[in-house]
């Protein structure tokens, strides 16, 4: 197992993404060529690969940025290959972002995971991860 | 195999070098390729040697190939 940044856009990122993305979200398409063109370029996104037997099978992305409290950092859109998991790849990418986040100067990192996600959960908890005491909020903008 | 022998193997295979001979000062700035991310590869494939689990705060705190090995075998013993 190998962990990497995308640090740019090829034909595998681009077709890694196409079987990739429906495992996370239904609603979602893939991200164009473009699309993932714009997030290798943002200094604010770090995308974490991770590729198994010479085959990308998961994906983490490190949004960091810095607000007057301080650098802060969340963990967004983490999925694995269907047929890849509980070899711990998702933890891999995980301990990566982290030590990244530390490397910038981040003070703490965020995410959010659903309750159904039970090995989800339990691997964040068992990396390091405490449940918060707030109230995650969402403002949906409608298309016009 | 000593603790630094068996290290000396998984460094070499992780950062494909059979030349990286390691003592206990040396740090990442010493080994070509050794950054954050291999940093992470490295500790998987030295969990996966030694059958151990670092804890992400250890994984944090290793300044250099001294404090892995001790890490390493504060967990063997």
């Amino acid at each position: 197992m190998e962990i990497f940044e995308a640090n740019e856009v090829t034909d595998e990122l681009v077709e890694a993404f196409q079987y990739l993305m429906p495992q996370l979200s239904s609603s979602s398409p893939a991200p164009t060529r473009e699309e993932l063109q714009l997030i290798v370029d943002s200094p604010a996104v770090i995308l974490l690969m991770a590729r198994y037997e010479g085959k990308l099978v998961g994906s983490l992305s490190l949004a960091v940025f810095r607000v007057p409290t301080g650098v802060l950092a969340w963990i967004e859109d983490v999925v694995v290959d269907q047929s890849m998991r509980g070899k711990g790849i998702g933890e891999a990418l995980t301990r990566a972002a982290l030590t990244r986040a530390k490397e910038l100067g981040v003070k703490q990192v965020d995410l959010t995971s659903r309750p159904v996600r039970e090995a989800a959960n339990r691997l964040y908890q068992r990396v390091g991860f405490l449940p918060r005491q707030t109230n995650v909020y969402r403002y949906k903008i409608e298309k016009e | 195999m000593t603790t630094m022998g068996t290290l000396t193997e998984v460094f070499r295979q992780v950062f494909d070098d059979p030349e990286i001979v390691l003592s206990p000062e040396m740090t990442a700035d010493d080994v070509e390729g050794w950054d954050s991310l291999s940093h992470i590869n490295l500790i998987v494939a030295v969990e996966s040697r030694f059958n151990i689990r670092f804890k992400q705060k250890e994984v944090l705190s290793f300044k250099n190939v001294g404090d892995l090995s001790q890490c390493v075998e504060s967990k063997l013993s």
